[in-house]
């Protein structure tokens, strides 16, 4: 292990001339390291070393040595893909290997039929299962150069494990465990069978021959089906899932099932071609007359000489060997006989067989009635045991995958009738459960069954704070209270804002309430209204759209110095005219950001409070309309004076209003002492306020008094 | 539509005081959403998805419609095809009523707005009410589909053939119609999944009730057992048709006859030429499926002609086929016996594949449905069995092991395996209120101590009740525990007893009914000015005598109450409190004992001592020192009572001869055991134990402002 690291960080300390070092550190280094120089004689001994080294390579060996020796990780994206390529590839490999069952056929007519081999259809799968060879000897170069999680115990108690990168530890591990059954499954034993057989032409040959080629593609087909096991756990240990989708597994899952019908009916074609040639050798073995018969006569590529044809014209095998007339007993093969499965043409061969397979695998073969032979009996009780196994599998993992697709639908749907069920046990009224109803739609529609709550809860900080950012920031910014704060605190009142979805006819709160949360507006629209405390005779009502905010008395209250536990209490009524939804700030959040960012307390933030707070708003209309009369009184007291000179109470009167105006201009006086950004704020706001001012009726009577409302402390001194 | 949003942003809202500006508005914005409405839908609103519904049962319908074709051609006679007119009209009669469905469809989805993508980063997401864009999202999406769905190809075809089958080639006609409604059959199925897609997407579900789900299912099972039966129908008639073909090649082949096209029809068969032929040819015994001499393999294909199914009326031969098409895919063509013949074989393994995965589509749906109906009372049993399992573990008594299954039964009668707080925790502030309000408030106005108090009080006290179940004999409180929750009873009777502490010789007990409320040390530890965190211990024991169903209100939440709202600190509530209060009642009525006991003791001593000689002056000196101690003990408490009770309103005075005559029994009855306990040791009644005053709220508002 030392030695390892030792030459991993030779590997590592050298980055730049990675390829010259991987060239070098076997000779020199370990001599060097056995040899114990002294460490300052080795850089010494690097420098000559390489010169001579890269003089003496190619360019192309350089590059093909670097790519020969790179070492893959197990967890990559290339080993990844491999897998996936390689697992495909072996299904069509294991869907290839059947079709060598096809290959044997009978020829000839009715009245002397023969055994002859359909040659194309041989070259043409010889080729095909070359090519999936090819595959097979990839994955076992690829298996060489893929390191391991060294199996020590020490490395897998934390996270991942360690990973081995020795060419000859893996070499060596590969060895002991896979690499026997990947030789097993890549020998090309189909292929040296068929050539052999294409140089002989004696008959008895042709059909050892035959049961060699179905014997040898049998067994070689189970270790190539063993492949596909660890295969397929390895990607679902590397991913999670084989198939990304459930549609996805569902299909595959049904084309296991093709398979083993695609297997089962090449299999009992094969069998049934043997049983009907070896009737024939049987009679034929058994025939003594005047011509004697020989096994090469069952050919279809014998020599057709005087002895074969005289042969033919006494011969009885043919007619003992009838399927239908005959004294032989073909059982389950009887069928492919009788039809004349054996002698069609390809496609009319394969797709018989495919069907044959698919319904006694699904039927667990019910409708086979076998004869005594003990081939065919233990052929019957493959299949139903089969049929069992794959119908129960496709239809647990069909409805697993089912379930995984409808699994949110079905929680709504309990969600919904627990609702109503609990609706009508409590008896609620009619209008109050429309409201839950529509509630809950609305909320089905906005989050399609989903917590995002415990989605976001699950990811790590940062990834939180990005996607709230993403979710949140763009339409924040639409809010222009929170558009002149930065964007450190945008990300600290992002990271605390809840989506509020509130249906239509909701209060959200209510004249007099405790006010815990401050909402701002993202769409639709609200009223907002007050009766200044229930006072007769006094009634505000604005229209709230997006970008505006309400709960606004909360920011006074959470920028206050002392840390009183009481809420503030509502001055408006808040209706939701449409559906609205709402970004919201809670109590404790927001006297947290006020406590947390001192930037909070600012001059700029409280003229933009003041200037789009429907509060101050209502409060600057009172003030105005209030002036307005006080002048108009003015100016009616003016000319009453004029006219009615002589009497001095009402002279008395008059210098008493003079005493009190001058009182409210000494109160306005701090007011001028704003900046100019204020008076541009103040200007604008007068210009839009300036058409509900004209349509005030002027009023005698005395207009009740609108306190102001209680100013939240912007001032950092004061914290302090 | 973004610009003219974001302008709107840029401009602050006007104040709306003026009623007519108001009421203009108004006016205007109504007259907008019925034009509004009129135009542009939302794809989420009632009218939208019932449409969704309306057109998911025609298109199931319209794919049902569509296999009838299938039927139009019969074999009228020997060896030859003829056409049911009367069924092809009517078919496609009722194919036009619901191709008028999908061009409606279409026009529905060019007036339909959608989601626009970026605007779905939070909540539902924004519409798009452009026609413009919705009809160039739509033809760029599913227009192609929709169209090919709708265009009315077989009516097409059908009044083509019936002109052009004069000239012969019914069946070359009949291919070409059963091919258009195969291909087209593509698009119609293709339109359903979306459409599901979309009302789930609206509503959640496909079918309210689980039942609906499984029916459902089942008859998108029989629908492909109807399509199955009838392509097998069709294809048939297709292989009589073409063994007939076959040997009228043959015998045109073999120039001994001469065979015409037009022979196969039907309305040949009066012409002589078409007669001569029938008696010569050897069709009818080469081509006869109820014969095994014949050499044309018809293999699963005979037994619509064993069995007469090609040449009998249209009913048989539609049950007929349905059972055929029912039969097979239920048990995945396994009894059908085939040739070698390259489309019947792909027919039997596409028969055999459908049945596999309706049949696992049928059972996972069917289950899943029937799982969905049954899953609380399965949780319910699932719950009960870990209970009982618990127990038995843990070897409680046989006592605890039946008052526990009494509550869980109680519990499941009155909740129904529901939990009521999750379903609560989802719904919005208002609603939630609304809903409190209506399950707390009648019944908290019974409460006579809740009567005093306004609706805005009543409302946050409503938040924080919670509902409280006790069986009988569950003691809710012992004497000296801390008391942590305040319960006001609503159904079901309480005993609340006290022992002064555990003082010997001391009991009082009463009982609780609808109405009253116990805990209430409480509402004493709520009110103090210091909030110390340690909770009052209970000065008396109450213990459930039937069920009880109460609120409780929690030592936080009355806290918070407490201190949000200056109202609770009255003097009415005082008043109130005292008067219902049985600890005061309690009190009260041992300060009326002790008083009554004081007056018959100093009476008796001045009636002896009017009868004594001055031999006794040094005893009676000695009883009146005691008297005179008593006296002084309790006249500072009457002092101090007094001196409040001056101060109190009229109000005050009704509520204390209330209380005085709600008292008189209970006086009445102490007083007979108490002189019963003086025959007994006039010792023990002299030395009186002394209840202490209970602590008294602080209801003033000046102390907490210091």
């Amino acid at each position: 292990m030392e030695l390892r690291k030792d030459k991993l960080l030779m590997f590592y300390s050298e980055g730049k001339e990675s390829k010259e070092a991987k060239w070098a550190v076997n000779d020199p280094m370990s001599k060097s390291y056995k040899l114990s120089l002294p460490s300052a004689l080795r850089p010494d001994n690097l420098l000559p070393g390489n010169r001579l080294r890269y003089t003496d390579a190619s360019k192309s060996k350089s590059s093909k040595v670097s790519w020969y020796k790179t070492i893959l990780d197990p967890g990559s994206e290339i080993v990844l893909k491999w897998n996936w390529v390689f697992i495909v590839s072996c299904m069509v490999a294991l869907f290839i290997d059947p079709l060598y069952f096809f290959v044997p056929a009978i020829g000839g007519d009715k009245n002397y039929p023969c055994a002859r081999t359909d040659t194309s259809l041989s070259i043409l799968v010889t080729f095909f299962r070359t090519i999936a060879d090819l595959f097979y000897l990839l994955h076992i170069f690829i298996k060489f150069r893929t390191g391991f999680i060294a199996p020590n115990s020490s490395t897998r108690v934390f996270g991942r494990g360690e990973l081995v990168m020795d060419p000859k530890a893996i070499a060596w591990r590969y060895i002991k465990s896979d690499f026997i059954i990947d030789l097993i499954a890549t020998l090309p034993l189909p292929q040296i069978v068929i050539w052999f057989v294409i140089s002989t032409t004696k008959s008895y040959r042709f059909d050892h021959n035959n049961n060699a080629i179905a014997l040898i593609v049998l067994l070689q087909y189970i270790p190539r089906f063993y492949l596909i096991i660890p295969l397929s756990s390895q990607i679902v240990k590397a991913t999670g899932v084989v198939t990304k989708t459930a549609w996805a597994g569902a299909a595959y899952n049904l084309l296991l099932y093709m398979l083993a019908s695609h297997v089962l009916g090449a299999a009992w074609y094969i069998l049934s071609v043997d049983r009907y040639t070896s009737c024939w050798k049987s009679r034929c073995n058994g025939e003594a007359g005047q011509v004697n018969c020989q096994l090469y006569y069952l050919d279809c590529d014998s020599m057709y000489d005087n002895n074969q044809m005289t042969w033919a014209n006494v011969t009885k095998v043919f007619k003992l060997c009838d399927a239908r007339n005959g004294e032989f007993k073909y059982g389950i093969f009887g069928n492919a006989i009788t039809k004349n499965v054996v002698s069609s043409q390809f496609f009319e061969r394969y797709f018989y067989c495919l069907w044959w397979g698919l319904q006694q695998l699904s039927s667990y073969g019910q409708n086979l009635s076998t004869t005594m032979f003990m081939g065919e009996t233990t052929f019957a009780v493959l299949i139903a045991i089969f049929g069992l196994v794959l119908f129960a599998h496709l239809i647990g993992n069909m409805q697993t995958y089912l379930q995984s697709l409808t699994v949110r639908l079905e929680e709504w749907r309990l969600k919904k009738r627990d609702t109503e069920e609990w609706m009508r046990h409590r008896q609620l009224p009619e209008e109050l459960r429309n409201r839950v109803r529509r509630y809950e739609q609305y909320k089905w529609l906005a989050t399609r069954g989903v917590d995002e709550e415990v989605l976001l809860q699950s990811l790590p900080t940062d990834l939180r704070r990005d996607i709230q950012r993403h979710l949140c920031l763009d339409l924040v910014r639409r809010v222009p209270f929170f558009s002149q704060m930065d964007d450190q605190l945008l990300d600290a009142i992002c990271e605390r804002l809840v989506s509020s979805l509130c249906t239509e006819g909701t209060y959200l709160v209510r004249e007099g309430d405790l006010i815990s949360e401050m909402l701002f507006i993202i769409r639709g629209r609200l009223e907002s209204s007050t009766t200044n405390g229930g006072r007769t005779g006094f009634f505000n009502s604005i229209i709230l759209r997006p970008g505006d905010f309400c709960g606004e008395e909360l920011l006074s209250w959470a920028l206050l110095p002392k840390s009183t536990l009481n809420l503030p209490s509502s001055t408006r009524t808040v209706r939701a005219l449409v559906e609205v939804e709402a970004f919201a700030l809670r109590a404790e959040d927001l006297k947290f950001v006020a406590n947390q960012f001192r930037r909070l307390h600012s001059k700029k933030l409280q003229h933009t409070f003041r200037f789009y707070s429907h509060h101050w708003r209502t409060w600057a209309a009172c003030f105005i309309q209030a002036a307005w009369r006080r002048y108009k009184r003015r100016v009616m007291e003016n000319n009453l004076t004029a006219i009615e000179s002589m009497e001095n109470e009402e002279g008395e009167v008059g210098e008493e209003l003079v005493v009190v105006e001058e009182e409210e201009c000494v109160e306005e006086s701090p007011r001028t002492k704003m900046n100019l950004g204020v008076m541009v704020l103040a200007s604008r706001f007068a210009a839009n306020t300036r058409r509900g001012v004209a349509a005030q009726r002027v009023k005698d009577v005395e207009l009740p008094r609108f306190k102001k409302p209680e100013e939240p402390d912007f001032s950092a001194e004061h914290d302090d | 539509m973004n610009k003219i949003r974001s302008l709107r942003c840029l401009l602050p809202e006007t104040i709306t005081s003026a009623s007519t500006a108001a009421s203009n508005r108004g006016s205007d914005g109504s007259q907008f959403s019925v034009l509004w409405r009129h135009q542009i839908l939302d794809p989420d609103s009632n009218i939208v998805t019932y449409w969704n519904h309306v057109f998911l049962i025609t298109s199931i319908l319209a794919l049902f419609l569509d296999p009838f074709y299938f039927y139009v051609p019969y074999v009228g006679g020997p060896a030859c095809l003829s056409i049911d007119i009367s069924l092809a009209a009517t078919v496609t009669f009722f194919r036009t009523v619901a191709d008028i469905f999908h061009l409606l469809h279409i026009f529905m989805k060019f007036r339909t707005a959608f989601v626009a993508r970026s605007s779905r980063v939070f909540g539902r997401g924004e519409l798009v009410m452009d026609s413009r864009e919705i009809a160039m999202r739509y033809l760029k999406t599913d227009f192609l589909i929709d169209v090919a769905a709708m265009l009315p190809l077989p009516q097409l075809v059908i009044w083509l053939v019936i002109p052009a089958a004069t000239n012969g080639t019914a069946n070359h006609a009949n291919s070409t119609l059963a091919l258009i409604v195969l291909v087209q059959y593509i698009p119609r199925s293709f339109i359903i999944f979306p459409l599901n897609q979309r009302i789930i997407k609206t509503t959640g579900f496909i079918a309210k009730t689980a039942w609906a789900g499984a029916a459902y299912n089942l008859l998108l099972y029989i629908l492909a057992s109807h399509v199955l039966g009838a392509m097998w129908y069709l294809s048939s008639i297709g292989r009589q048709f073409s063994c007939w073909s076959n040997v009228c090649k043959k015998d045109n082949a073999l120039r001994v006859l001469d065979c015409l096209p037009s022979f196969l029809d039907c309305k040949s068969l009066e012409q002589p030429e078409r007669q001569y032929w029938q008696n010569v040819t050897q069709v009818l015994s080469h081509c006869d499926a109820t014969s095994s001499t014949t050499n044309f393999k018809f293999g699963m294909f005979a037994e619509a002609f064993t069995t007469q199914v090609a040449t009998t009326d249209f009913v048989s031969k539609y049950l007929y086929c349905l059972w055929w098409g029912l039969r097979n895919l239920s048990s995945y063509g396994q009894n059908i016996t085939t040739s070698v013949y390259l489309g019947e074989t792909l027919f039997c393994i596409t028969i055999c594949i459908f049945g596999l995965i309706l049949f696992t589509l049928l059972i996972g749906n069917m289950q899943s449905s029937l799982q969905s109906m049954s899953v609380r009372v399965e949780e319910w049993r699932v719950k009960r069995r870990d209970t009982e399992e618990w127990m038995r573990h843990r070897q409680l008594p046989p006592e605890l092991q039946e008052r526990v299954r009494r509550f869980v039964q109680y519990k499941w009668l009155a909740t129904r395996g529901v939990d009521e707080e999750s379903i609560l925790h989802s719904l919005p502030t208002d609603l939630r209120r609304e809903i409190q309000r209506h399950l707390c408030l009648s019944l908290v106005r019974r409460v006579p101590f809740f009567s005093q108090m306004d609706d805005q009080l009543l409302d946050a006290i409503c938040g924080c009740l919670v509902s409280s179940l006790s069986t009988a004999g569950t003691y809710i409180f012992r004497e000296g525990d801390p008391v942590n929750e305040m319960l006001f009873v609503i159904r079901g009777q309480i005993e609340s007893s006290t022992t002064n502490g555990g003082r010997s010789g001391f009991f009082n007990s009463t009982t609780l009914r609808p109405g009253d409320f116990c805990g209430e040390e409480l509402l004493t530890w709520a009110l103090m000015p210091n909030s110390t965190l340690n909770l009052p211990s209970s000065t008396r024991s109450v213990r459930a005598l039937s069920e009880v169903e109460a609120f409780a209100l929690s030592a936080e939440d009355l806290k918070f109450v407490a201190h949000q709202f200056k109202r609770l600190q009255s003097k009415k509530l005082q008043h109130a409190f005292r008067y219902y209060s049985h600890q005061w009642r309690a009190w009260g009525a041992c300060f009326v004992q002790s008083a009554w006991r004081r007056y018959k003791r100093r009476k008796l001593a001045k009636e002896l001592s009017l009868h004594e000689s001055s031999g006794y002056y040094y005893p009676d000196e000695t009883g009146y020192n005691e008297e005179d101690e008593e006296t002084r003990e309790y006249y500072y408490g009457s002092d101090e009572e007094g001196g409040s009770m001056d101060n109190t309103n009229l109000g005050a005075t009704i509520l204390a001869s209330k209380f005085a005559a709600n008292t008189r029994r209970g006086t009445n009855q102490k007083a007979s055991s108490s002189s019963t306990g003086k025959k007994d040791g006039s010792s023990t009644s002299l030395k009186m134990p002394q209840l202490f005053k209970p602590d008294e709220p602080d209801f003033s508002i000046d102390k907490e402002d210091v």
